[in-house]
């Protein structure tokens, strides 16, 4: 079943009056099925963070059509798009973003509260994911009494507690140390097989990328290639430095080492 | 780029968070000229205006200046902390200490200069209009004349000058103190949840429950006694309101999972825990303040609106006269009235015998039970039928609330001449009657036959006649009064003995314009001093506010939602103290109405109404402003 599929996608930024425009997005086609783990690459400036953006709702294409679980998201109103996002996205930030006023477990239970479910089962399911994240133990923690790994987690239960149709995720090891990063992708993949859960995540780390069943490089706001995943990770992961080097990216010699 | 325009940078920068101390600066320096610009007006060497007034004025200016000190400094101080960080930074990119603190010092003087620049013209502006308020209230026949005092406009530019430039001066101590290191950290130190004590909730609904009783039962007499007790103990109460008890109520609120995970109450009520405990010195010092001017302002308002009432109510007669004035016969008194124009529509000569209680070693004033019929008139209430041997103490103060107790089994002995008597104690009766005098303020009375028996035997010099009468206007009696006062001062030296309710009504007056006035100046100074803390406070939140919106607004809040969210933090902000500060100013009024025989609720409504109205006018404006800016922060490209 396909969960999203966008169909020529143009993002300009600035206004043409003024003359001074960007375009992060050149009519670009993307396909994402469900249960899917993928990956978005590209150098710095290719238009990741814009397609990640757009994809979530959170900015406008200038043209396109983006359809998630066969619903048009261009076409909704913002406030139909606060509910859409509420119900049936989720998100992981580089920076967490978790509220320092509440505690991990309310952090979690933020959308589930913002849609008014009933309280037995929102118990239910943080109690699960927290278990299943390794997060049970600092529930009544503040973020910031915890480590960035275990934030990332909580980020990650709060991304999946409403069972969205789809979890965007942008530079979700960007903070962390590798042992973290490590941990976290091994939950996010063991997730993603337990709920059938579809996850998009942007990153310019090839070990992160290398824990997708498919990669999606971009350049200039254009698909460049997709390289898919075999057997090994390993030989994934040679396979992902070799095109972001010929990407003309950073040479990423020391990644290799944490192997 | 030298330092000077850096701070100028900074100053336009931070405008919005400057803005309201820029307010209430320039508030306080267009009060302070105004007032200072009447004490050196040439007006003060005539002799019309009271030299009670000008202590008043004197006092109300050195509140201003202080209000000020304190105002400035705390304002500095908060400044100075939101921006450690940035501080910070500029230590570490090499500047020293003396360019950081001299940075500072210029940002504080342009935004001192402007409000003095800002304040001293409003004030020559409204000064005339200020004058002829002051004419009124004083009752001045010609209204004071408009003049610029080049004393007065030195006072104000040199002193708000001296205030702003010590005061930012000291800020390079609290800079030298902390290291870069502490700057930064300062920025990011988190803070844990705050947490409260069963005990203290306790204390704290004590001290406010005990202090409420205490006013709401208090009369007169036990409020002079009480007074600094139950102020001491709502300061108590209140402070750890806001310290423990709204900890307590958000905390019960949290475990109640119906209401803390429904919708936006999750975030508001966890945000509110950290809020309402920050600002709890805020919060308390809003709340004392409100309630403090409230309670002035209305209590001034009402006596001087009321005079007329309380003048009535405490001199019952237009004019009692204690014993003979020498030389004037009941005769020659209504001669004089005749002279004054004056018509008498009732008038009352009681005898009364002044007794030795033995027991108590006073004395005590007895009279008839028939002229104390007459005095009462018809209220059955007060009415006495005293038998023979019995007797009833009247207290006739007006320090406490009107009663009637009936006694038993107590004796009094009272002498008279060389005879004692013993009588029967039966009733004590609290209530206005007459006018005060020495002698009349408490007094007892026995049957007719036992007071014509024991007048017998009393000799002269414990025999008294009290002259009392009511005219038809007794606002015209002014001649007449200060008349008598002035023959009584000269032959018994005491004007004690004329008691007339024209004297009562203009001492009143006198107190009470002035105060009105100026409680009315210093009122309006606090609530915008208060306000423009709290639009800081505010403020300071930004940036996580911000964030908050950012983060909330991508999980799929709606933007209904988020605004509900800040404007609900906002209002609380603003109407916690204010609610707090009007519940405290009623018991208090209560407890002043207990001088009236009436409550006085009109007035204090209108002057919590007019509070009301500047007060929701500053929240109206602050809030007006923290969302333009959130959503212009929350809009711009930067923060996705």
């Amino acid at each position: 079943m396909i969960i999203l599929e966008a169909k020529n996608l143009s993002k300009i930024y600035g206004q043409k009056s003024k003359g001074v425009t960007y375009q992060a997005l050149t009519d670009l086609y993307l396909t994402i099925h469900q249960g899917e783990f993928v990956g978005i690459m590209g150098p710095s400036g290719s238009g990741k963070t814009t397609l990640l953006q757009i994809l979530g709702t959170i900015d406008r294409p200038t043209s396109g059509e983006i359809w998630i679980e066969g619903q048009n998201v261009a076409n909704m109103s913002d406030d139909e798009l606060a509910d859409f996002r509420r119900k049936r996205l989720g998100f992981i930030f580089q920076e967490f973003y978790l509220l320092d006023a509440l505690t991990l477990k309310e952090n979690i239970l933020v959308p589930l509260v913002l849609e008014k479910r009933p309280i037995a089962e929102m118990e239910q399911r943080v109690n699960e994911l927290a278990k299943y994240l390794g997060i049970d133990q600092v529930l009544s923690h503040r973020p910031y009494e915890v480590s960035g790994g275990q934030r990332q987690r909580a980020a990650a239960a709060r991304a999946l507690v409403h069972s969205p149709a789809l979890i965007l995720a942008d530079e979700p090891t960007g903070n962390l140390d590798s042992k973290s990063a490590k941990s976290l992708m091994e939950s996010l993949v063991q997730l993603n097989k337990k709920e059938q859960s579809t996850i998009l995540t942007v990153t310019h780390d090839p070990f992160t990328a290398s824990y997708c069943d498919r990669v999606i490089f971009i350049k200039d706001g254009k698909v460049f290639t997709e390289i898919r995943r075999g057997e090994s990770r390993q030989a994934f992961f040679q396979q992902i430095m070799q095109v972001t080097t010929a990407l003309g990216g950073e040479s990423y010699e020391l990644a290799k080492s944490r192997f | 780029m030298n330092l000077r325009s850096l701070a100028f940078k900074n100053v336009k920068h931070h405008m919005r968070s400057y803005l309201a101390y820029f307010l209430s600066c320039t508030f306080s320096v267009w009060m302070f000229y105004l007032y200072a610009s009447l004490l050196f007006h040439p007006i003060l060497q005539s002799k019309e205006i009271p030299k009670q007034f000008m202590a008043l004025m004197f006092l109300v200016e050195g509140m201003v200046g202080l209000f000020s000190i304190l105002f400035i400094g705390y304002s500095q101080s908060a400044f100075l902390r939101n921006r450690k960080h940035d501080l910070g930074l500029l230590q570490c990119l090499g500047m020293s200490v003396k360019h950081v603190t001299r940075i500072i010092f210029w940002e504080n003087m342009m935004v001192g200069c402007l409000a003095i620049g800002v304040g001293v013209c409003l004030g020559l502006v409204f000064s005339k209009l200020f004058y002829l308020l002051v004419s009124v209230v004083l009752d001045l026949t010609e209204p004071i004349s408009f003049a610029i005092s080049f004393q007065a406009l030195g006072l104000t530019i040199v002193g708000f000058l001296l205030i702003f430039s010590l005061l930012s001066w000291w800020s390079r101590f609290t800079i030298r103190k902390q290291s870069i290191a502490d700057l930064f950290r300062e920025a990011v130190k988190e803070k844990p949840a705050p947490a409260f004590s069963t005990w203290k909730v306790v204390l704290s609904l004590l001290c406010l429950g005990g202090a409420y009783f205490l006013a709401w039962t208090a009369d007169l007499k036990s409020l002079v006694q009480q007074f600094v007790f139950i102020f001491l103990l709502v300061l108590i109460g209140t402070q750890l309101l806001f310290t423990q008890l709204s900890v307590a109520i958000i905390d019960y609120l949290q475990k109640k999972k119906p209401v803390f995970y429904h919708g936006t109450n999750l975030i508001l009520l966890s945000q509110l825990r950290f809020r309402l405990k920050d600002n709890a010195r805020i919060l308390f010092m809003v709340s004392i303040l409100c309630s403090v001017v409230l309670t002035s302002v209305s209590v001034c308002f009402t006596y001087y609106i009321e005079a007329e009432k309380v003048a009535t109510d405490q001199t019952p007669f237009h004019l009692s006269i204690e014993g003979n004035i020498q030389g004037m016969s009941p005769q020659e008194m209504e001669q004089h009235f005749k002279h004054q124009g004056l018509q008498v529509i009732q008038e009352e000569h009681v005898p009364l015998i002044l007794a030795q209680m033995q027991k108590e070693k006073q004395m005590v004033s007895l009279m008839s039970q028939s002229d104390y019929q007459r005095l009462t008139g018809n209220p059955a209430t007060y009415a006495l039928s005293l038998h023979l041997g019995e007797m009833a103490f009247i207290d006739s103060s007006g320090m406490a609330k009107d009663k009637v107790e009936t006694l038993s089994n107590k004796r009094v002995n009272v002498k008279i001449g060389d005879r004692t008597n013993s009588f029967q104690l039966v009733k004590h009766v609290v209530h206005r009657i007459w006018n005060e005098h020495a002698k009349t303020k408490f007094f007892a009375v026995v049957t007719d036959q036992q007071f014509n028996q024991l007048k017998k035997w009393a000799p002269d010099s414990q025999q008294l006649t009290i002259h009392a009468y009511r005219f038809s206007d007794w606002k015209k009696s002014k001649g007449l009064v200060l008349d008598l006062d002035r023959l009584a001062k000269e032959k018994k030296g005491d004007a004690y003995h004329v008691q007339s309710t024209y004297e009562l009504y203009q001492a009143v007056k006198e107190i009470f314009s002035p105060l009105m006035f100026v409680s009315l100046f210093i009122g309006v100074l606090f609530f915008l001093g208060a306000g423009s803390i709290l639009y800081f406070r505010i403020f300071t939140e930004l940036p996580s506010d911000v964030k908050q919106w950012v983060v909330l607004h991508k999980i799929g809040m709606r933007k209904k939602e988020g605004i509900f969210l800040l404007k609900a933090q906002i209002f609380l902000l603003f109407s916690i103290p204010f609610v707090v500060g009007i519940c405290h100013a009623s018991a208090a009024m209560h407890m002043f109405s207990a001088l009236f025989k009436k409550p006085i609720w009109d007035i204090y409504g209108m002057s919590v109404l007019a509070y009301m109205v500047i007060y929701g006018l500053y929240y109206g404006w602050t809030k007006r402003m923290y969302m333009h800016d959130v959503l212009k922060y929350v809009n711009s490209p930067q923060s996705e």
